[in-house]
């Protein structure tokens, strides 16, 4: 039903960049997914932040990644960009077992993602590769993102 | 599709069982039968004790395994040696744990923990020049995931002139999240004794999984939480003790390569150890020296 709204819709010049975009999205800056927003600053440039909070199998995880939204290069609805920014994570693994209390740790970090976007007059899609960088080495991260434009 | 998502964002994981409770070896029957080696030629009981673990992946060359080990600096002095991924088949004459085992003077005990094709039978073994005693094994809790597999601890007294020392020896599941890794780990050191030796392959991946198919290596990398450390610190919890650096690799695998296998000794001060790179299998064993004569 997207594609098909999608593909109904008139092409988008460079200048359509969305001024604001509220997303969510799975795999990326976030962890296994998250919610976000993006202010624009510049005509090739956002201020952003994503979020989450994730529960998996107990073991609780936040993150917040605060980022610069660059677009690369354009051409009708489709872009590339870059993103450059921080990682914070909290991750709590709470204890299953008696004889144990569970462990936290803190991290702060940098992210460096080169990813595709698909604009259209209300929604945006992204494809991004990102590289995480902290004091458990590098690690990748691939994610999707679906924003909308308010 | 509800519960599909759900799923997916909750972990998709769920323990199937919750395992067995410690049931002698001699009790076992079936297809997967353990096994017992005669007590060695006696030996005074040494005042420095080395235990090792090696996962050995199925041991599918057993005469090139013996010669690895035995031109092994440190390996080969082994008195103690915990043995993951050993496999018996029916189609041959002899079982590769009694082989290796003999070939390097000493006895066994072998738990098969799942069956495998063409006749076969999969487990962990405890190899010592010094009498084995009180050999039993559990069954881990099992986890409804991928490629899940039945998880063992087999445990076993070294006989150390007549002294006991509690030794488990474990092979955890791959794609555990942290606190599941704990829940099928904890039973491996419950019921056992003070003073104990634990350690095999933990299987300790650094990150966490969604939906047990997709690691979080990137918050992992910015958190730096890996399972290794993890798994230390609920062992340094319960007054256990290692030896290697925490940054230490045991497996040869590029992508994989960080810290799967590891030992732990509570009651006996550890002396030293290192991880040792002997060809042979796709991990690397590791070892550490107790001190039985500061106690």
């Amino acid at each position: 039903m997207l594609i098909a709204w999608c593909l109904g819709v008139p092409r988008l010049t460079a200048a359509d960049e969305p001024k604001q975009v509220v997303y969510a999205e799975v795999l990326g800056k976030a962890g296994e997914y998250g919610v976000g927003y993006e202010h624009s600053i510049a005509p090739r440039l956002s201020l952003g932040v994503a979020g989450s909070y994730a529960l998996i199998r107990d073991q609780q995880l936040v993150t917040i990644a605060p980022y610069i939204h660059i677009r690369i290069a354009s051409r009708n609805e489709h872009s590339l960009f870059a993103e450059v920014g921080a990682v914070f994570v909290h991750s709590h693994v709470p204890s299953p077992v008696a004889n144990w209390d569970g462990m936290t740790d803190d991290g702060g970090g940098g992210l460096l993602s080169l990813g595709y976007q698909h604009t259209t007059p209300r929604f945006v899609v992204r494809a991004t590769v990102s590289a995480m960088v902290g004091e458990g080495g590098v690690g990748p991260a691939i994610g999707l993102t679906i924003g909308v434009r308010p | 599709m509800k519960a599909a998502l759900l799923g997916l964002l909750a972990g998709c994981v769920d323990i199937a069982n919750q395992g067995t409770d410690w049931q002698a070896l001699s009790a076992i029957t079936g297809e997967l039968v353990p096994e017992v080696g005669p007590d060695p030629d006696p030996l005074p009981a040494p005042c420095s004790l080395r235990i090792a673990t090696f996962n050995v992946h199925f041991a599918d060359d057993v005469d090139n395994l013996v010669a690895q080990i035995r031109a092994s600096t440190f390996l080969a002095h082994a008195d103690v040696l915990f043995v993951q991924e050993i496999r018996r088949y029916i189609s041959e004459p002899t079982s590769r744990v009694s082989r290796l085992a003999t070939a390097l003077g000493m006895t066994w005990a072998y738990a098969p923990a799942h069956t495998v094709d063409n006749g076969g039978v999969h487990g962990v073994a405890i190899l010592s020049k010094y009498p084995l005693a009180a050999t039993a094994m559990r069954q881990l809790p099992y986890f409804d995931q991928l490629n899940a597999e039945q998880r063992i601890a087999l445990r076993a007294d070294v006989m150390l002139d007549g002294d006991p020392l509690h030794l488990v020896d474990v092979h955890l599941d791959t794609r555990l999240v942290p606190t599941d890794r704990i829940r099928q780990l904890n039973p491996a050191l419950t019921d056992v004794g003070a003073r104990m030796v634990i350690g095999g392959d933990l299987n300790t991946l650094e990150w966490t999984w969604v939906a047990d198919a997709v690691p979080l290596t990137g918050e992992q990398a910015v958190v730096g939480q890996e399972q290794a450390k993890i798994v230390d610190d609920f062992f340094a919890y319960n007054q256990f003790e290692r030896a290697v650096p925490d940054d230490v690799v045991t497996t040869r695998a590029p992508i994989v390569s960080m810290r799967l296998d590891d030992l732990y000794s509570r009651g006996l001060p550890v002396t030293e150890g290192a991880v040792e790179h002997v060809d042979g299998s796709d991990h690397w064993p590791v070892w550490f020296d107790l001190d039985r004569c500061q106690m």
